[in-house]
């Protein structure tokens, strides 16, 4: 059967197509503009790349933060069979792809654009416990994203700059806008850039901690998220937790949507009504 | 040496040698988790007092699996440090109900269980009356018992009265250093004296007595560390132990010269003195004197103290600091700043993190203040 699961987060827009397990095409693209427009285009990119007309998807589901208005949009625009689109979980979502991809995983960390997530799973992948970050952007993505911009960093170039850190700085900040004026204040104080950046991935990795322990996850600890593109992260992760992390072996963005895809597939999923109409 | 530096060194680190020799020698240090608790109690039951400070803490990691961000980076700090074995020197605290804050950094101890010994909660009560202080009372006698079931020492009359003694000494040299910054050369700065508070609350009170004996010998030896102040400062608040942050207050040629913080004024007002029960004349010092804001019935006598302190101080200005999201301190402060105002003083109200970076905030609203102050004069 095929199926797709659209992952609608803060920044990002992904789409995987999936037959089978095995994905056919994926799309990943920022949520600049018009909402509905970057989803429609979003969806058709994956598709064509999956050589497939939408009305060949027998069953899609949606996930993440805009998930609710991304189905709304399907409903309204339906070029898909099924008008019925279920609203999953996006920690669900990720950690079907995990378990789908790494057997025997016990925890799973979603380090996205807006949240981080740590869901602590059963040896056969059931989630135990959970934990989220809290209201602000601090420990997300997105605080990277600000604090790169802020230092005149190009994104891709984060994880090389990193890694020239001699001395990484301590953010004692727990607020993104007030930790982005730290690191002003810093930067005048003449810390150097990489220490600076250095700095924001330990607090991320921190919250992350936090997250865990909340949890109480067990290894292996399996990445997923955007910052699992970014193996400077995984290192100073992988430092902080005190074990080894890996990250899911497939673009770490498209897990949600990968187990969206995945879910919508499964009898219990296919039955559930859409929500957040 | 300087006196000063190596209480620099003691005040920056969470354990010291004097708490590594009093181990050695068999004493068992009990951390405490405010000033409402009596040192003198634990000191009587045979161990070491130790002010509970979130000194050397690293960040907040582990502390935020048990609290959220909206809670106060004090506790979220030391819960870090306790989770990460940094008081594993201890035998035990004794919690206090100062603040929602503190009584569900209690609980979480007691949930996380780190390898501190026991944990009591000193329930103290909210006001100063008769029946407060009856109340105050029977919670010492509690802790006592607790102190002898845990220490194996029993609090009689004479070691409570020989404890007070000590503590009362280090009291009456804590002011007299304190009064010498009066002077309108201060020889010793505001940082200088939070480090002494922070190393002298962290080692027995015996050693306590000599460190600041020292330092009083040193201060009136003519040492002026910041010469003349172009403005001198009083502050305000509850928790304060950055020495970064005294320093910040202190940059720009201001010098703090007298507070009322935990670890100033309301350690070492008033004594407990020798006249009668020294059970009951411990309590009564302890809710009559400098209180907090938690203390419900005294916002007037506080009022009263900080206007009488500036004045005896010839404070230019008062710092009123507070912690993000502590309630009590928010209440109090709006409540300052208009007395203050009345009295024709001025203030300027910091919230900040502990150990927090904000230093470049923080430092363009404090030097915006002292230029308006520079200005009224």
């Amino acid at each position: 059967m095929i199926t797709a699961g659209v992952d609608v987060g803060t920044r990002y827009v992904k789409v995987c197509v999936v037959r089978d397990g095995r994905i056919l095409g994926a799309d990943v693209r920022e949520l600049a503009g018009v909402f509905g427009d970057v989803v429609r285009a979003s969806e058709n990119a994956a598709l064509d790349e999956a050589g497939l007309l939408g009305v060949q998807v027998r069953r899609k589901a949606v996930t993440g933060f805009g998930a609710a208005a991304a189905a709304r949009l399907v409903r309204r625009a339906p070029h898909f069979l099924s008008r019925e689109v279920p609203v999953l979980d996006e920690g669900v979502c990720a950690a079907r792809a995990v378990t789908e991809l790494v057997p025997g995983a016990r925890t799973v960390i979603d380090a996205g654009a807006l949240f981080v997530r740590s869901l602590a799973l059963t040896p056969d992948g059931r989630i135990t416990d959970r934990a989220v970050t809290e209201k602000c952007a601090a420990g997300s993505g997105r605080f990277l994203e600000m604090i790169a911009a802020s230092l005149r960093v190009p994104q891709e170039e984060v994880s090389d700059v990193v890694a020239t850190a001699a001395n990484p700085y301590r953010m004692s900040n727990s607020c993104a806008v007030f930790a982005e004026s730290e690191v002003i204040s810093r930067v005048n104080l003449g810390v150097p850039g990489p220490d600076l950046l250095a700095g924001i991935l330990v607090a991320i990795a921190e919250k992350a901690l936090t997250l865990a322990t909340r949890a109480e996850a067990a290894p292996p600890v399996v990445v997923v998220g955007g910052l699992g593109h970014m193996p400077s992260f995984l290192r100073v992760l992988g430092d902080v937790l005190g074990q080894q992390v890996s990250v899911v072996p497939m673009d770490p963005q498209l897990a949600a949507a990968y187990g969206a895809a995945l879910l919508a597939a499964e009898p219990v999923v296919a039955r559930t009504r859409s929500r957040g109409a | 040496m300087s006196v000063f530096s190596e209480l620099r060194r003691l005040a920056e680190a969470p354990h010291n040698d004097y708490l590594a020799a009093a181990a050695r020698a068999g004493r068992p240090v009990v951390g405490a988790f405010c000033t409402y608790v009596p040192e003198e109690l634990v000191h009587a039951a045979g161990a070491v007092p130790y002010r509970m400070r979130a000194v050397g803490s690293s960040g907040t990691a582990l502390g935020d699996t048990y609290f959220s961000s909206a809670n106060c980076s004090f506790v979220r700090r030391v819960m870090d440090q306790g989770l990460r074995g940094a008081f594993d020197f201890l035998a035990g605290i004794v919690f206090m109900n100062g603040c929602d804050h503190n009584r569900r950094l209690f609980d979480n101890w007691r949930h996380a269980n780190p390898a501190t010994g026991f944990s009591h909660m000193l329930f103290v009560p909210h006001a100063g009356s008769p029946a407060c202080l009856a109340q105050y009372r029977l919670e010492l006698d509690k802790l006592a018992r607790v102190l002898r079931e845990r220490l194996g020492v029993e609090v009689t009359d004479d070691r409570l009265r020989a404890s007070i003694a000590l503590y009362d000494r280090r009291r009456r040299l804590l002011r007299e250093l304190a009064g010498l910054r009066r002077a309108p050369e201060p020889p010793v700065t505001g940082t200088e004296f939070l480090a002494l508070m922070l190393a002298v609350t962290a080692v027995p009170p015996e050693d306590a007595v000599e460190l600041i004996e020292r330092a009083l010998e040193e201060a009136r030896a003519g040492r002026a560390p910041a010469g003349t102040p172009k403005l001198r400062i009083f502050v305000t608040g509850s928790c304060l132990e950055e020495l970064s942050h005294l320093e910040l207050v202190e940059s720009h040629g201001a010098v703090v010269v007298a507070d009322a913080v935990c670890l100033g004024a309301r350690t070492f007002d008033r004594d407990v003195g020798d006249a009668g029960d020294p059970m009951d004349a411990l309590a009564r010092r302890y809710l009559a004197r400098v209180s907090c804001p938690r203390m419900m019935d005294d916002v007037k006598g506080r009022m009263a103290y900080t206007i009488d302190a500036v004045r005896a101080y010839a404070a230019d200005a008062v710092i009123l600091e507070k912690l993000e999201f502590c309630s009590m301190m928010s209440g109090e402060n709006y409540i300052a700043g208009h007395e203050l105002a009345k009295a024709g003083i001025p203030s300027l109200a910091l919230t900040r993190e502990l150990y927090g970076g904000e230093v470049g905030q923080l430092k363009t609203r404090i030097q915006a203040f002292y230029e308006k102050v520079g200005n009224r004069s």
